[in-house]
């Protein structure tokens, strides 16, 4: 029978968080809380299996949202280390989730030629 | 417009070409021996540690726009501190990095006139230390670094610079790295090679087409992430 693939894109908005009051903390600690519940709902799932999830965080320029970046990032390897062969899990950084270079770099993960790709960090912001 | 690869006739080099090719582009096969002689494909046979080798290059190259570099050249620099000679320490870090550089350097303001990428085939050993691999490791650290350093200043004059780092990808260079491995350990050569796939999360080797697409999406003029890792979840980027 012919391998079905189930890919399954997750949209993370960080809060909005201001340089100088506290650095993007509180945003990253509330990102991390929602992401590992997202995340825990899609795989825990039987009836809807999945084999890859792509994380899109959609950070705003000028604000303190390494923190939470980081964090995405901690989240996205750790699971990818827990779950091994199970399920691929990668991460696209972006200022603008409609833009080119997203669609771009999704096809590839989907593709017949993305399945090498786990727990990978794909920085497309403009300025980073 | 052409896109140059070197270490055109290795696995992941030979594969590049192929898609490149597949994708309408007409390509620059460099290597040290001849390449592929399909249709689109310009071979130049000569040795990037060769002084005056940036003429042939040139003139292969022609008058055509230079759209992208893809550097896939390199070599293996498996062993333990033991069979690390310093010819051959010298040998890996003068063909591995300081050719990447000096390439760029004499292809920079062809990429300049029309915007062009030149993206670095490093490795995940180039993010991770890795035992035995000393010199290998050190080689592709500092080529990751040398490009998180150009970057920025070659994107201001409209040139992206970016790298790859593969993790284990099925290619010759590969097993005879862990034939060594596996000589020095005294063990299996398979076992060894089994053993290393087990160690990766997602449970096997690359494909040569993988490491070739990943290399290619990068090639791109459209905005692109400057360091991706494609490990299988084996060193996290």
């Amino acid at each position: 029978m012919a391998k079905i693939s189930h890919h399954k894109r997750l949209t993370i908005v960080p809060a909005s968080a201001d340089v100088g009051d506290d650095d993007g903390l509180d945003t990253a600690i509330e990102l991390s809380a929602s992401l590992i519940s997202r995340l825990r709902e899609v795989l825990d799932r039987s009836d809807q299996p999945v084999d890859h999830i792509a994380c899109v965080l959609t950070t705003r320029p000028g604000e303190a949202h390494e923190p939470a970046v980081q964090a995405a990032r901690s989240i996205v390897g750790a699971l990818t280390l827990e779950r091994g062969r199970r399920v691929r899990i990668n991460l696209l950084v972006t200022h603008d989730e409609s833009a080119g270079e997203v669609g771009e770099t999704l096809e590839l993960l989907d593709g017949d030629h993305g399945g090498f790709f786990a727990g990978s960090t794909f920085d497309l912001r403009r300025t980073a | 417009m052409s896109i140059l690869v070197t270490g055109a006739a290795g696995g992941i080099g030979a594969a590049i070409v192929d898609q490149l090719v597949e994708q309408g582009h007409d390509v620059v096969a460099h290597d040290l021996r001849p390449t592929s002689t399909r249709s689109g494909v310009t071979p130049i046979v000569g040795d990037l540690l060769a002084d005056g080798f940036a003429g042939p290059l040139g003139d292969a190259l022609g008058d055509a726009p230079l759209e992208a570099v893809i550097a896939a050249h390199g070599v293996d620099g498996s062993g333990t501190i033991e069979d690390l000679d310093d010819a051959k320490v010298s040998r890996i870090l003068q063909i591995n990095t300081a050719t990447v550089a000096r390439l760029y350097q004499s292809l920079y303001e062809l990429l300049e006139r029309h915007g062009g990428t030149f993206v670095v085939i490093a490795s995940q050993a180039g993010l991770y230390a890795e035992p035995k691999n000393a010199a290998y490791c050190a080689s592709k650290s500092a080529l990751v670094a040398w490009v998180k350093d150009t970057a920025p200043r070659a994107a201001t004059r409209g040139v992206a610079v970016r790298v790859l780092c593969p993790g284990c990808t099925e290619t010759p260079l590969l097993l005879a790295a862990h034939e060594r491995f596996a000589a020095a350990e005294g063990r299996d050569f398979h076992e060894v090679l089994d053993a290393r796939r087990r160690s990766i999360p997602i449970g096997r080797f690359a494909d040569v087409t993988e490491t070739a697409a990943a290399a290619v999406y990068l090639a791109a003029r459209d905005h692109r992430p400057s360091v991706l890792a494609v490990t299988g979840g084996e060193v996290l980027g």
